[in-house]
């Protein structure tokens, strides 16, 4: 429960204060960052 | 882990259904898996239903659709969107301003509707279907009835575009851009146009969503001049305190995702991506297309459909064809 104070919790409550807009953006960003890493995508 | 929990039965039911559509359009000659998708979302939902457990993981198929947008960025080759540049925006802006006022006076001189619906109409129409309705009805004050009738027309053409453009651009023989172009700047919802773009060919799809995203642009533009129109807004404390009420408008009511999509555009065009990750990252878009179509489908409902009414429905048709016939025929003679 402490962890999820700490860790979990205000980054939900950050992702829901978004505008839905925003978080297609986010989405977006984070499949960039993950190919970027080097982690390939396949079909 | 909550969020988790309560979004992944939704995300597997979406992942289902594409799924299922992808081994279906397979086996149909001639089938795009796009279409195949938001078709048996369609089919899914009407007949069967979204169940409880499922809404909030299908809920965010929005989110879906705009990370894919953002994503398929990395794959637009700027230089050409730079070289089409002046044109497409000449002829988004001409085509939003001709769409509104061919649907206005058709609302209003031909098939008799009050004012304010006929705007919401003109709105949804000319920019980008339902969230333009939306944003127009919050600046011109109209009751949640006439939201939803208008919305509901808007859905309904969303429906059937999708499936009538590929069928008309492969009967008139279009090239991908011609297409592309010409769905981005007619069609109404971003939503039907991207899949209706990828699903005629790669080179359709970017152009169809270029164009889209420009049209998308003016948004706060058309809320703010049906404000001004309608008189809701206070006329008389012009000054920088209005202007900075005007300016936090056109922010708010901005598509943001369009501003991710141009980051990737920049980002994959200046080189900092190699072929194999701008591959991936065409796949990546495939895979949010995949869940937001689907989500698509699953939310268009046949019984909101039939709230809408015979008189709008014409005005927008007739609006539609006017406006995509001549269209065409300009697009044609330009690209």
């Amino acid at each position: 429960v402490v962890e999820d104070t700490l860790t979990v919790e205000p980054i939900r409550q950050w992702w829901a204060s978004l505008d839905g807009d925003w978080q297609g953006v986010c989405v977006g960003f984070l499949l960039l960052a993950v190919v970027s890493m080097g982690f390939p995508i396949p079909w | 882990v909550t969020v988790t929990r309560t979004v992944l039965p939704g995300l597997g039911y979406l992942l289902a259904i594409g799924l299922a559509a992808r081994l279906l359009a397979a086996a149909i000659p001639g089938a795009n898996y796009l279409i195949a998708t938001i078709a048996l979302g369609l089919v899914v939902g009407n007949v069967y239903g979204v169940p409880e457990w499922a809404r909030p993981g299908v809920g965010t198929h929005k989110i879906w659709l705009e990370a894919g947008i953002v994503v398929m960025g990395a794959s637009v080759a700027l230089d050409r969107v730079l070289a089409a540049g002046p044109t497409i925006l000449a002829l988004v802006v001409a085509t939003v301003a001709v769409t509104a006022v061919v649907v206005e006076l058709l609302a209003r001189f031909v098939f008799s509707i009050d004012a304010e619906t006929g705007s919401l109409l003109a709105a949804g129409s000319s920019i980008c279907g339902v969230s333009a309705v939306v944003a127009i009805a919050e600046s011109i004050a109209v009751d949640e009835s006439q939201v939803a009738y208008a919305a509901a027309t808007v859905l309904l053409f969303d429906a059937l575009t999708l499936f009538a453009y590929p069928l008309v651009g492969d009967a008139l023989g279009l090239s991908g851009t011609v297409f592309g172009v010409w769905a981005g700047l007619t069609m109404f919802s971003t939503g039907p146009v991207t899949a209706a773009g990828f699903a005629f060919s790669e080179t359709a799809g970017e152009w169809a969503l270029v164009v889209k995203l420009a049209r998308n642009s003016l948004i706060g533009l058309a809320a703010v001049a049906y404000a001004v129109y309608y008189g809701r807004r206070s006329t008389g404390d012009a000054g920088s305190e209005s202007d900075a009420a005007g300016l936090a408008f056109l922010w708010e009511t901005f598509p943001k995702f369009v501003l991710g999509f141009l980051v990737m555009v920049v980002v994959a065009n200046l080189g900092f991506l190699s072929g194999a990750q701008v591959a991936s990252l065409s796949n990546a878009s495939d895979w949010a297309f995949l869940f937001a179509f689907a989500g698509l489908g699953l939310e268009i409902q046949f019984e909101d459909l039939r709230s809408t009414g015979y008189r709008p429905v014409l005005a927008v048709f007739t609006g539609l064809t006017v406006v995509a016939t001549s269209m065409l025929l300009v697009v044609q003679a330009l690209f």
